[in-house]
């Protein structure tokens, strides 16, 4: 991990966290938790990223929806509940940051930003640059989703 | 002919001669200067700096343009030197704007980052750099790009492409003389 990480997410260290993949710009954490590994999601105004709805706007709003038009709905927290696959938000300040999928296991499965995936406990990553947990949205697993955890 | 040798900082006012078409002032330069830029007066190549004139001045005007010719490579020398220091300033911001952003999703706190404001702040002479950069390692510079240029040659159709994004810029910058 590069030198001032333990100052970014103080809780990793020393956590179970488990590296899942070489270092790559070609997708961010929405896209790896919305299951998609070839894009860079966010909602910005100037198209430089991928965003599944129009909503382009740095809210919990708009990524509630933008996770909702893929089938998630809201739901109470991250336990593990059979039959379903949960997403979860955060944000620091009211702002989105960060985005983890639920594996079967009940670890979560991050992208780190331009960097790397990792496996990890919710806590893991709460600090002050992603923040904390905010919203928890889970779906119905298909069958394909219930065969593989990542895409 | 005639041939006159004068230090002109890094650079020295090598000879002057005149053929039988024209004078020519020839300059000697270290090598690095050879990158420094070339307007309507002044030829700058790899061998070397040198100005040709079209009509043949009196020997006195022929003096006078000789010191003329190394002011200008004075101030050229000191460009030289100045964008150099900006150069190596360029690297570290970029470097620390990496590092800072590294783990970020956020477009808004990238592009928002200190460091890249100070790198849009340079104004145009940092667009060679960055895209140097981004053909090197890559890195989303598409709004710094955009915003120090005004241009958008990427297809809304590749939003979060992050590869074709790249390319679209390198072209672009081909295109345009930057690379």
């Amino acid at each position: 991990m590069p030198d001032g990480y333990s100052v970014s997410f103080p809780r990793l260290f020393g956590s179970r966290s488990v590296l899942t993949s070489d270092v790559t710009e070609r997708y961010n954490c929405i896209a790896w938790a919305a299951g998609d590994a070839t894009r860079w999601w966010w909602p910005d105004p100037d198209f430089e990223s991928f965003w599944p709805i129009e909503r382009r706007e740095e809210t919990l709003v708009a990524f509630e929806e933008a996770f909702a038009s893929l089938g998630y709905e809201p739901c109470a927290d991250g336990s593990v509940e059979d039959g379903f696959e949960k997403v979860v938000i955060w944000a620091l300040s009211g702002l989105p940051t960060h985005a983890a999928r639920q594996l079967r296991s009940g670890a979560w499965t991050s992208k780190l930003g331009a960097w790397v995936d990792i496996e990890h406990a919710i806590e893991a990553l709460e600090g002050p640059v992603y923040g904390a947990p905010e919203r928890f949205l889970r779906r119905a697993r298909t069958e394909d989703e219930s065969a593989a955890d990542r895409p | 002919m005639s041939e006159q040798r004068r230090e002109a900082g890094l650079a020295v006012v090598h000879s002057v001669w005149i053929s039988d078409s024209a004078p020519t002032f020839e300059v000697t330069a270290p090598r690095h200067l050879a990158l420094i830029r070339t307007d309507s007066l002044l030829r700058v190549g790899r061998e070397g700096v040198s100005r040709t004139a079209t009509d043949a001045p009196e020997t006195a005007t022929l003096a006078a343009e000789v010191e003329r010719l190394r002011r200008q490579l004075e101030e050229i020398t000191a460009d030289r030197r100045g964008e150099s220091n900006l150069h190596v300033e360029f690297l570290r911001l970029a470097a620390t704007w990496r590092r800072d952003t590294l783990t970020l999703s956020s477009s808004t706190a990238r592009n928002s980052h200190p460091a890249l404001r100070s790198i849009i702040a340079m104004g145009k002479i940092a667009v060679p750099w960055i895209l140097r950069d981004l053909e090197d390692n890559g890195g989303h510079w598409g709004p710094a790009l955009r915003e120090l240029t005004g241009a958008q040659p990427v297809d809304r159709a590749d939003a979060g492409r992050v590869d074709r994004i790249r390319a679209a810029w390198l072209r672009w910058g081909h295109e345009h003389g930057y690379l």
